[in-house]
């Protein structure tokens, strides 16, 4: 082929396809961006098409409808903002307890979620800016804690995605708006969900943090006080009204990444071992609840089934009553209908654990294991399963306030936490203690206050971070009784 | 006999007669740029916008 014949061969697709460009951009058709709300230029609100001044949130991706927020009408604007947690509080629920406590003649309230599944601090600050920017709130309730390594997985996940030549492919054709309305097109109805694995397939999820060390936790960590710190001082200079909350989580599910360093394999080794002689001690019927695999851990989705009326005749675990009115054993969890097998697989053992009717054999043998624990830790003093196991033995022998200290220790030590724990939750504390302007909403003290002996567990808990809907409900009574409060008795 | 040299056809025409004889050639870039712009976007939507994904179908 000639020179020539190359140049007519290209120039119809050339011109085409700048023709194209031409008539997307005039009708208006814009790129959403590749980096899943990471990049602080993301646009997480546009105005709302079908009304003037409302806007309408570019964040849900499909899976869930986008949050449209009215123009100003004159209620006190309250706006959340969080990770899945946040994204269940229940936005009607809450405006009416505030409504129902306020002062006469004081504005009426208008709550808006802009809580996302998935979110840890790096995307809600780019969204809380963006927020207090454009949305003109009276009142910020950040609720951010449990995310920060399922948020560091998932940018993982996205580089990996986005690495070698396909990415670079992708990145280079994301400049063109034709490419986005391919996207558009393509984009499965209810986003990628359908590709996502199993969570009880996620041990890779956890491995992704396989090299962490527990510096290097902390270190990434400090990026949570980083962000939380930016949306704090935003939203002073903004003159909002600034509410940081501690959050809620499950002592008794285990830690997620338990390695230690390569110079300690030795002692890692031995510390393995001694674990091994401690589970083989456990009585069967409890064996489960010293696991760490992902099957045996309980998820969001399985108490949310579809319900199986054949399971009605079914007698549920009985676990624990709660005080200051919170309704205890499972009231607060779905209908045993919609549980699954696992959730009816695993409660048995945790009923058994809470009534603690051990004979005298198992005693013995939950002392030889809690003897094994104990020489487990002295070979590697920071091993997070070791502390679990540890507050599991604990407690099982009538000791439950060295349980919960193992619990949160375990927490702690987690090299890769899927739930706040002590680091998160006492930076919150920090944070506010250091700002007389930030009004600390200590959740977790609230609902350690009503669990009996301060150990939460799964009466409020569907897995290591999320409550069960209707203890969502009455965790929004107590924030609705705290945003009330007169600024006086504050 | 004649001598005149004959004329090259204008640069437009030759264009023209290109896009008549050989459609294939000029049909096969736009196919091509098209098909490997789809795979993009294909492959750039399958990535979702969050990890979590709470499907209650399991």
């Amino acid at each position: 082929m000639r020179p020539r014949h190359l140049l007519f061969a290209l120039l119809p697709a050339l011109v085409l396809f700048a023709l194209v460009e031409l008539v997307l951009a005039l009708l208006g058709v814009e790129g959403r961006g590749l980096s899943r709300g990471f990049d602080p230029t993301a646009s997480y609100l546009a105005p709302d098409p079908d009304r003037e001044g409302a806007w309408v949130t570019q964040m849900h991706d499909g899976e869930r409808p986008e949050t449209r927020i009215p123009p100003r009408d004159g209620r006190r604007r309250v706006l959340l903002f969080g990770g899945s947690n946040t994204a269940a509080f229940p936005p009607g629920f809450l405006q009416a307890e505030l409504d129902r406590r306020r002062a006469p003649g004081s504005p009426a309230h208008e709550v808006i979620n802009l809580g996302r599944a998935g979110y840890g601090s790096e995307r809600v600050a780019i969204l809380f800016q963006q927020a207090l920017d454009l949305l003109e709130p009276d009142v910020v309730v950040i609720y951010s804690g449990h995310n920060e390594f399922v948020e560091a997985g998932f940018r993982a996940e996205l580089g990996e995605r986005l690495e070698g030549p396909k990415g670079a492919l992708i990145e280079a054709a994301g400049h063109l708006l034709l490419f986005h309305a391919l996207c558009d097109l393509l984009r499965p109805e209810e986003g990628a969900r359908g590709e996502r694995p199993r969570p009880e397939q996620w041990q890779w999820e956890f491995d992704r943090f396989a090299e962490y060390t527990f510096e290097q936790t902390r270190a990434h960590l400090e990026r949570y006080r980083i962000n939380l710190e930016r949306m704090l001082n935003a939203g002073r200079r903004r003159g909002v009204e600034v509410v940081i909350g501690t959050v809620v989580s499950n002592p008794l599910v285990p830690p997620f990444a338990n390695n230690v360093p390569a110079g300690q394999a030795a002692a890692l080794e031995r510390c393995v071992a001694e674990n091994a002689l401690a589970l083989a001690q456990v009585p069967a019927d409890l064996a489960v609840l010293f696991s760490d695999k992902p099957e045996d851990r309980l998820h969001v989705n399985d108490w949310r089934r579809a319900a199986r009326p054949q399971l009605a005749d079914r007698t549920p675990a009985v676990l624990r009553p709660y005080g200051g009115g919170w309704e205890g054993n499972l009231a607060l969890a779905p209908d045993p209908t919609r549980w699954s097998d696992r959730v009816w697989r695993i409660l048995p053992a945790w009923e058994r654990f809470h009534a603690r009717d051990l004979s005298a054999e198992e005693r013995a043998a939950i002392e030889r294991a809690h003897g094994h624990l104990e020489a487990a830790l002295r070979h590697v003093p920071d091993h997070p399963l070791t502390h679990f196991r540890l507050g599991l033995t604990s407690y099982l022998l009538g000791d439950a306030s060295a349980a919960l200290e193992f619990f949160d220790e375990a927490a702690r030590l987690d090299r890769a936490p899927r739930k706040g724990n002590r680091i998160t939750n006492g930076t919150v504390r920090a944070l506010a203690a250091e700002r007389p302007w930030v009004r600390l909403f200590d959740a977790e003290r609230l609902v350690r206050e009503r669990a009996p002996g301060g150990l939460i567990g799964f009466e409020l808990m569907e897995d290591e971070c999320h409550l069960h809907d209707r203890a969502v409900e009455r965790l929004m009574v107590d924030l609705a009784a705290f945003l009330s409060e007169p600024a006086e008795a504050r | 006999m004649s001598t005149q040299v004959p004329k090259r056809p204008s640069w437009w025409a030759e264009f023209a007669l290109f896009l008549r004889q050989r459609p294939l050639l000029w049909l096969l870039p736009i196919a091509l740029w098209l098909g490997l712009l789809a795979f993009l976007a294909w492959s750039a939507v399958q990535t979702p916008s969050s990890p979590y994904t709470y499907r209650l179908d399991f």
